[in-house]
C-alpha cells in the first residue's frame, strides 16, 4: 500500500517533469538560448587571452580560477568533516596503544 | 507521431526526469540508508546528465582547439556546463564520502542501518 | 586479500597506472582530461594497492606526512593571484603578467599554470586515499 502510493505519487512528478521538459528547445540545435555570448566569447578568445588549447582548462583554471580555488577548499573540508566525525570520540584505549 | 518526434528531440532530457524520479523513488521507499545515499548518488547523476545536454551542439567536437587560429563558434560544444559539471561531481563526491561517515557512526550506536529498526529503537527509548 | 594472481598483476600493473595520472596531468592544457581526472587516476592507483597488499603496507608507500601537501595547493592560487594583483592586474589575469600555459605546438613545460595544475591534481588525488584509508580503518 506504502509502494503503491509512493509509485502513484511519483508516476505524477515523472508526468510533470516530461511535459515541463518538452517545453525546452530541442537538444544540440546551435540557435539555442545556452548557447550565448558567454560560449562564444570563451570560444573565440580562449587562446589570445590565455594560451591553453583546451577551453574546459582555460574556463576552470583562468577565467573562473577563484572557483577552482574554492572547490580545493571543499575537498578539504569534506576530509575534515570526515576524519572529525569518524575519528573524534574513539575509546581510550585504542588511542593509548596507537 | 508529433510527440514521438518531439520526445526524441528531447531524450537526454526525459531520460534525465526518470532517473531523477528513480533516486527519488530509492530514497523514499528502501529503509536501508545505504540504498538511500545510492538514491542520492543516482538524482545527482541525473542533475549532470541534464546540465550537460544543455550544452550539447549535434556534430559538435570537445572544445579543445588545436592549433585552429579562428575557431567556428557552431562547431564545439559549450565548455561552459562542463566546467561547472566538474564542480558539481566534486561536490557530489564529498557528500557522499560525508553521509558514508555519518552511516558508520549510526552502525556503531544501534547496531543496524535500517530506517525502522532505528525508528523503534528510538521509541523504546524515549517510552521507557 | 592473499592471492597471488591479483597481487602479482597489480604490481606488475601499478606503474602503469601512475604512468598514464602523470600523462594526463602534465597534458591537461593541450589534451582531453585534465588534472582532476589525472589526480582521480593516481588515487584509484593507490586505492587498487590498498585493496590487495592492505593497509599497513600501502600506509608505507602513502605517509601521512603527504597530507600536508593539500595546504601547498591553496598556496599555489594564491601565489598567483598575489602575484598578478602585485603586477598591478586583475586576479588571475596571467596572460597580461607575463604567465602562459603552453605555447601552440609546444611540449610540455613546467611554468606556474602547470604547477596549479599538478597541484590540483594532487590535492584530488591525496583525498581519496585518506578518504578510502579512514573508511577502511573502521573495522569491525
Amino acid at each position: 500500500m506504502k509502494k503503491l502510493s509512493s509509485i502513484l505519487i511519483l508516476g505524477g512528478l515523472l508526468a510533470i517533469m516530461i511535459v515541463g521538459v518538452l517545453e525546452l528547445p530541442a537538444i544540440g540545435n546551435p540557435d539555442n538560448p545556452s548557447q550565448n555570448e558567454v560560449a562564444q566569447y570563451y570560444i573565440n578568445n580562449a587562446i589570445d587571452d590565455t594560451m591553453s588549447p583546451n577551453t574546459v582548462t582555460a574556463v576552470l583554471k583562468y577565467y573562473r580560477g577563484v572557483d577552482t580555488f574554492l572547490e580545493a577548499g571543499v575537498l578539504f573540508t569534506s576530509i575534515v568533516a570526515v576524519i572529525s566525525v569518524l575519528r573524534g570520540n574513539k575509546p581510550k584505549n585504542e588511542t593509548n596503544e596507537g | 507521431m508529433e510527440l514521438l518526434t518531439m520526445i526524441l528531440d528531447r531524450i537526454n532530457y526525459v531520460g534525465a526526469a526518470t532517473l531523477f524520479v528513480i533516486g527519488l523513488y530509492t530514497v523514499l521507499t528502501h529503509p536501508n540508508l545505504l540504498k538511500k545515499v545510492i538514491g542520492l548518488n543516482i538524482m545527482e547523476t541525473s542533475v549532470f546528465l541534464f546540465m550537460v545536454s544543455v550544452g550539447y551542439v549535434s556534430g559538435g567536437k570537445a572544445p579543445i582547439l588545436g592549433t585552429v587560429k579562428e575557431p567556428i563558434v557552431g562547431a564545439y560544444v559549450n565548455p561552459l556546463p562542463t566546467a561547472m559539471i566538474l564542480t558539481g561531481i566534486v561536490v557530489a563526491v564529498s557528500i557522499t564520502a560525508y553521509a558514508l561517515s555519518l552511516i558508520i557512526k549510526i552502525y556503531e550506536a544501534y547496531g543496524t542501518i535500517e530506517l525502522d529498526e532505528i525508528m523503534e529503537a528510538r521509541s523504546e527509548q524515549a517510552n521507557g | 586479500m592473499d592471492d597471488l594472481i591479483v597481487k602479482t598483476i597489480i604490481r606488475i600493473v601499478t606503474p602503469f597506472i601512475y604512468l598514464y595520472g602523470v600523462y594526463i596531468i602534465l597534458n591537461a592544457s593541450v589534451s582531453p582530461g585534465g588534472s582532476f581526472a589525472g589526480g582521480a587516476i593516481m588515487g584509484s592507483a593507490l586505492v587498487l594497492y590498498t585493496i590487495a597488499f592492505g593497509l599497513e603496507k600501502a600506509e608505507k608507500k602513502v605517509p601521512n606526512r603527504i597530507f600536508k601537501w593539500q595546504r601547498e595547493v591553496l598556496l599555489c592560487f594564491l601565489f598567483m593571484g598575489f602575484v598578478t594583483i602585485f603586477m598591478g592586474y586583475d586576479v588571475l589575469k596571467l596572460r597580461e603578467a607575463g604567465a602562459y600555459a603552453l605555447e601552440m605546438g609546444q611540449v610540455v613545460k613546467v611554468d606556474l599554470l602547470n604547477l596549479v595544475n599538478i597541484g590540483i591534481a594532487m590535492k584530488v588525488a591525496v583525498t581519496l586515499i585518506s578518504l578510502f584509508h579512514v573508511f577502511i580503518k573502521e573495522d569491525y
